[in-house]
């Protein structure tokens, strides 16, 4: 994967809109995901990952590090939604709790019945509002994990820190997560 | 100790950390300091475990170690965090693996956003047209464009502020040189010479202020620095193109 990826960024480098387009394909999607769920909304994060994109190609030619493409990606991508927020001076907020979650498309719902269902909605629901309840720093691993995909080596480059913290706090916010979303049970209870 | 035990296991840097947490645990010495090392001994670890092809004899030896370490005096909240994490090392060797770990799989797929079905499309368009422009040239392309509007907008007020100044006080004299081009901090003392008070003039400050600061605004907007070097940025030699023209007018009143 790395060496056609290598590849394909070479070619991309050297104008090749074909291996541009293919390159958008594989990363929007995830690049729109992590934004989307760190401003809560749909339009900026559609802006950004423009910009991001305009961004990477415009430094396409100077990108030398083999192996590192995603972590540079991702990187890019928060600082230009960083670099936005300051200059709207607005606090990026995480989850929209009242838009209508896309989240559930890849996921087969055809054993379910109609009660699993909204269930299930409403447990995401429930967790995408505990998710904000956790410190900034929890909440951006793991949307970096779990909606960008990407693997905790990579999320570690991108934040710029040590391997073992990323991963000590992505267990760390997993575990509260799971006390956050237990006391809500129980209160319901 | 259960660490100093299994410290000939260890590869070197991590059996010095072991050994230094060891002392220091022994010694009693800061908490923070024990944490800290703790903290290393733990990112070392992994990281070990991460970059190094090994046997599982040798993973279960080198958390244990770890674990006895920080057992002994257990750093606020990570021992747990070493255990889970290290744990989840030793499972996926920190690739991208899927954990199927229930609760896991509901984090991710609450936290899946579905991106809009045209997206690439769009991104595609917006950028494709730069695959055939040199980086440096496209760099300065989009300041400049969105700069454009700046500067027009600026020109007019200037324009404006300095013929209202004429009008309310038609003795006064530009005191640049005609033959060159001023520079943009020339430009700025002239405005501050006419603004001098009592000039009845005081009441456009405002509005020569703001075309100061639209300067500075472009300028900052291509990343120039307008007093190291004012003619870099052609949206600033246009101003003063325009401010040349002005004087010319003032001339011929």
């Amino acid at each position: 994967m790395s060496e056609a990826l290598d590849e394909i960024l070479q070619n991309a480098a050297a104008g090749d809109q074909d291996a541009w387009r293919s390159l958008i394909q594989t990363y929007s999607g995830r690049v729109f995901g992590l934004l989307y769920r760190q401003c809560a909304n749909g339009e900026l994060a559609q802006e950004i990952t423009q910009a991001t994109f305009v961004k990477v190609v415009t430094k396409l030619s100077e990108y030398r590090e083999q192996g590192r493409f995603e972590p540079w990606l991702f990187r890019i991508a928060m600082n230009t939604l960083r670099d936005e927020m300051r200059r709207k001076k607005r606090h990026a907020s995480t989850v929209d709790l009242n838009s209508t979650p896309p989240e559930s498309i890849g996921h087969s719902h055809d054993q379910q019945t109609p009660f699993d269902q909204l269930q299930q909605t409403e447990e995401h629901d429930q967790l995408r509002q505990a998710v904000k309840q956790l410190p900034d720093a929890d909440q951006k691993i793991l949307y970096m994990r779990y909606t960008a995909e990407l693997s905790f080596a990579q999320i570690a480059e991108s934040l710029d820190e040590p391997l073992g913290t990323v991963l000590a706090r992505g267990h760390r916010a997993l575990k509260k997560l799971k006390k956050i979303i237990e006391d809500i049970k129980q209160e319901q209870a | 100790m259960n660490a100093q035990a299994s410290n000939n296991s260890l590869p070197p840097e991590l059996a010095r950390l072991d050994q230094q947490l060891a002392e220091a645990l022994r010694l009693n010495v800061n908490p923070h300091t024990s944490a800290r090392i703790a903290r290393q001994l733990f990112n070392a670890t992994v990281e070990h475990l991460v970059a190094t092809p090994f046997e599982d004899s040798e993973l279960v030896s080198l958390d244990a170690s770890l674990h006895s370490a920080l057992a002994v005096s257990p750093p606020v909240d990570l021992v747990d965090a070493v255990h889970n994490a290290t744990a989840h090392v030793l499972a996926s060797n920190a690739t991208n693996e899927v954990d199927d770990s229930e609760f896991e799989t509901s984090v991710r797929i609450a936290l899946h956003a579905v991106p809009p079905a045209d997206l690439t499309d769009r991104v595609f368009s917006a950028t494709s047209y730069y695959l055939t422009f040199d980086p440096p040239v496209i760099a300065r392309v989009t300041p400049a464009w969105t700069a454009s509007w700046r500067a027009a907008i600026a020109a007019a007020v200037f324009l404006a502020a300095t013929l209202s100044l004429i009008w309310l006080n038609p003795t006064f004299e530009i005191t640049s040189n005609p033959e060159t081009t001023p520079s943009v901090a020339e430009l700025k003392q002239n405005l501050d010479t006419l603004l001098a008070p009592p000039s009845p003039v005081q009441a456009i400050d405002a509005e020569i202020q703001a075309v100061a600061a639209s300067v500075d605004e472009f300028a900052i907007a291509v990343d120039v620095d307008p007093m190291a070097d004012p003619y870099y940025d052609p949206m600033i030699h246009d101003l003063e193109e325009d401010l040349s023209l002005l004087e010319a007018q003032i001339d011929s009143f």
